[in-house]
């Protein structure tokens, strides 16, 4: 059974749940199969943010552990929650976005630095993808469009969908300049990642 | 047009509440109620969206009781109704519940309890199947979006027949699932005034009718309990080549153990309980007879177990049977896919599964929930701290207000359920020696709330009563309240502002805005000498729109958000803003510097009364 997974971990706020229905629904156009978990209520105020989306012939949306394909992280220090979903097969694609939760700001707990982080990341996959989404979301329009970037990028490694699908989707949920700006930064996202790639190679 | 309205056949994707919706809808469904709560909510905001375009009476009630006993009228009238609720919601709506586990209905009534097991936004992890078991109410359990409309549709059918509402039992797992659902037929419309036909040998219950109906209740059952033998439904899947263990599985768990059988290749027979009250009990029977060992997953507690249990008991079948009386499966928490196999290697390997050797070695902060920026209710809280300080205990209620319990505000040291705060409030100020300051909010004050108040001012509770109001039920969604009670102008919806219940009530009160924080802690000075010099209750109410709404509203109508800024002349990094009032637009950066993220800031202000230094600045300087 062929099965692909998507851990998306990040914030409340950061349009996590909007990627998760993208997906889904580009994947129902592509007459593939595809079931998500979402939260809500108390969890989503500013608080951590986990979203799992299945493609494929999944009858649940929870992933088992080892079995992710791909972790998203809307923000830096999120995907780090989930290393039980981490296998042999993973690639981690992260913004390195850094949001202060309130203990943090309340001097009670530390944020470790971006190189700890970032070096705890290279212990769990080889296939680390680092970039800095939401400069990128700024350049195509809106911090907000953040969440567009990642999918982009996403999509330029190995998500199984075809990114023209995902713009259809797009236009059906988006209208006018949200719409503009959206498009533009998932394009920003796919390109980034694409560069990424072609230097290793 | 919403997905729930897309004329069928097709596919879409739904969420499991939305899958219900549409369920609701393909069936010809005519009444729809709920109060809103994590994880049913989206059943009623999407109900909210579309009930004028379908045809169909749709009410935010005041509360489950109201809810589900609206639903019933519409039901013994002849109409077809859905009530959804969380799974407390269903101890608001029991006293009815089970007297109409004994009266019945006359149209379909599909009662919608979503459990929260994990207690991923709740105050426990109840499993309201066993609400079916004390009421002999039939409860049906779907493993999927798509299933979930399938069996709302047919709920109304099995209702119908039997004369009975039918619990619907989905969990958080079910509710958020995100999944592709296969469209019908839809039939709106289904709303018309029926002649009501008197029978109050049946529907009023006084003690001789009701032991009338107690009888038919048991006669009902045995002939539900037959139909759960030929309901299609209850389905028995084998996978692989010659299975000898046995899977009893329902609701989310059953996709947990096909997902994992399937993937690590492991034969087993699987029978999939979908009505898990009552078990089709000849065809399980049947099942246990042909296998060696018998395991069962099911969502919370474990109630087909025991009714398996209690069947190879009294028919004396001898079996082992592995499940959460014994403790093969964990007992608390949802089910996983990972509990599922380590649970399924150990019976029939006796092996344990190896957990991943992948593990972090930094301490990752935690980051809990808080207030969204420009939240009134931190502005609330950081007034009655100003004036109580730690020396005061505070009753607190269920709402995103909760969240004033934790750092920096410690507002919150008691709480039950929906209402309680007032409640309990209005007995533990006669106990203790310190100072009791209640709060609630909006809606759980129309809610459950209003009891409370009354029984402080007839007992002379020396407390101060904080009503809380957002104009909206802001933690599930946005949903309106008795104050507001619609979105839509041509509802035609009464208005009951707070300030008349206190009218009513004869009760003390000011009412302030959280944002004018000098304002709100002198209110609170008052109502603290107040309490302490009459003897008696005091109440506030903090009024002030919900962030998130404003920010709604902001976007629609094209207000302009100016937000404050901080001035890094002015500022002398004392961190009073973050450490006292601690809103989720400040930042430090790591030259230590202190500032408001313009992207998230609302504009509120409150936080300039807050520096010592007056370094908050409305930005542009005005």
């Amino acid at each position: 059974m062929e099965v692909y997974n998507v851990v998306l971990a990040g914030v409340g706020g950061q349009g996590i749940i909007t990627v998760g229905k993208i997906i889904v629904d580009a994947a129902l156009r592509e007459g593939k199969n595809a079931v998500m978990s979402e939260v809500h209520g108390m969890a989503q105020r500013g608080g951590s943010v986990l979203s799992e989306v299945r493609i494929g012939d999944a009858m649940s949306s929870i992933i088992p552990s080892g079995e992710a394909d791909l972790v998203i992280g809307f923000e830096l220090i999120e995907p780090l929650r989930y290393v039980e979903k981490f296998g042999e097969r993973t690639i981690l694609l992260v913004n390195n976005d850094r949001i202060m939760p309130l203990p943090t700001l309340l001097g009670e707990e530390e944020y470790p630095s971006s190189e700890v982080i970032v070096s705890e990341m290279k212990k769990l996959t080889k296939r680390l993808y680092v970039i800095n989404a939401s400069k990128l979301a700024e350049e195509a329009g809106s911090p907000l469009s953040m969440n567009m970037v990642m999918l982009g990028a996403a999509l330029s490694l190995g998500m199984p969908l075809k990114p023209e699908t995902v713009k259809e989707v797009l236009r059906e949920r988006f209208r006018g300049k949200v719409l503009e700006i959206n498009e533009k930064a998932l394009d920003l996202g796919f390109s980034t990642v694409e560069k990424m790639l072609k230097s290793v190679d | 047009m919403h997905v729930v309205l897309r004329p069928g056949p097709g596919k879409a994707s739904m969420l499991g509440n939305e899958a219900i919706v549409r369920g609701a809808l393909e069936a010809g469904v005519a009444v729809a109620t709920t109060y809103p709560g994590t994880p049913s909510s989206e059943i009623g905001d999407t109900f909210y969206e579309i009930y004028t375009e379908a045809g169909i009476y749709f009410e935010y009630s005041t509360n489950e009781k109201v809810a589900l006993e609206v639903a019933a009228a519409a039901a013994i009238s002849g109409l077809r109704s859905i009530v959804a609720m969380k799974h407390v919601g269903l101890n608001v709506a029991a006293d009815s519940f089970m007297t109409l586990g004994y009266t019945g209905v006359r149209a379909g009534m599909v009662i919608v309890s979503a459990d929260d097991p994990s207690m991923h936004s709740s105050q426990n992890e109840q499993d309201n199947r066993l609400y079916g078991v004390m009421a002999h109410v039939p409860v049906i359990e779907p493993s999927s979006p798509q299933e979930a409309k399938e069996l709302t549709k047919i709920a109304f059918e099995i209702s119908e027949r039997f004369e009975v509402p039918v619990m619907l039992r989905t969990t958080t797992r079910i509710s958020h699932m995100r999944g592709i659902v296969n469209l019908g037929n839809l039939r709106l419309n289904a709303f018309n005034k029926k002649k009501f036909q008197k029978d109050p040998m049946r529907f009023v219950v006084v003690p001789a009718t009701a032991r009338r109906n107690r009888i038919r209740q048991l006669e009902r059952l045995k002939r539900i309990k037959e139909f759960s033998d030929e309901f299609k439904y209850n389905r028995i899947e084998v996978y692989g080549e010659d299975p000898s263990v046995g899977i009893v599985a329902s609701g989310a768990s059953y996709g947990y153990v096909v997902d994992v059988i399937r993937s690590k290749g492991i034969p087993a027979k699987v029978f999939k309980v979908t009505m898990s009250y009552p078990i089709p009990e000849r065809r399980i029977a049947e099942f246990i007879s042909t296998v060696d060992k018998l395991i069962v997953f099911e969502e919370t507690e474990p109630v087909i177990e025991r009714q398996i249990r209690e069947l190879a008991q009294r028919l004396g079948i001898k079996i082992i049977i592995h499940g959460k009386e014994d403790g093969t499966v964990r007992y608390h928490y949802e089910l996983n896919p990972d509990e599922i196999y380590r649970v399924l290697l150990k019976v029939l390997k006796g092996e344990t599964s190896q957990k991943s050797p992948l593990k972090v070695e930094i301490k990752l902060p935690s980051r809990p929930p808080t207030f969204c920026p420009g939240c009134p209710h931190r502005a609330t809280y950081y007034a009655a701290k100003r004036v109580f300080g730690t020396n005061v205990v505070a009753p607190t209620d269920i709402g995103c207000y909760t969240l004033g319990f934790a750092k920096p505000f410690n507002m919150g040291d008691l709480l039950f359920s929906m209402g309680s705060s007032f409640g309990s409030a209005s007995g533990l100020a006669h106990f203790i020696e310190e100072p009791v300051v209640a709060f609630i909010g909006d809606s759980t004050f129309y809610h459950a709330g209003i009891p409370g108040l009354i029984n402080a001012i007839v007992h002379r509770t020396p407390a101060v009563f904080v009503v809380m109001d957002n104009a909206t039920t802001a933690m599930t969604g946005g949903q309106p309240t008795p104050e507001v009670p619609s979105k839509i102008k041509a509802e035609g919806l009464v208005s009951i502002p707070l300030e008349r219940i206190m009218d009513g009530l004869g009760i003390d009160y000011e009412v302030v805005d959280p944002y004018d924080v000098p304002r709100t802690i002198e209110a609170f000075r008052k109502a603290k000498e107040y309490v302490s010099k009459e003897k008696k209750p005091f109440v506030i109410i903090s009024r002030r729109l919900c962030a998130l709404e404003y920010a709604r509203k902001a976007r629609k109508e094209g207000i302009k958000i100016i937000p404050y800024v901080i001035n890094q002349e002015k500022c002398t990094k004392c961190y009073a803003c973050v450490k006292t009032f601690s809103c989720a637009a400040f930042t430090i950066l790591e030259d230590g510097s202190v500032h408001i993220r313009p992207e998230l800031c609302i504009g509120c202000g409150a936080c300039q009364y807050v520096c010592p230094f007056n370094a908050i600045e409305r930005a542009g300087g005005e």
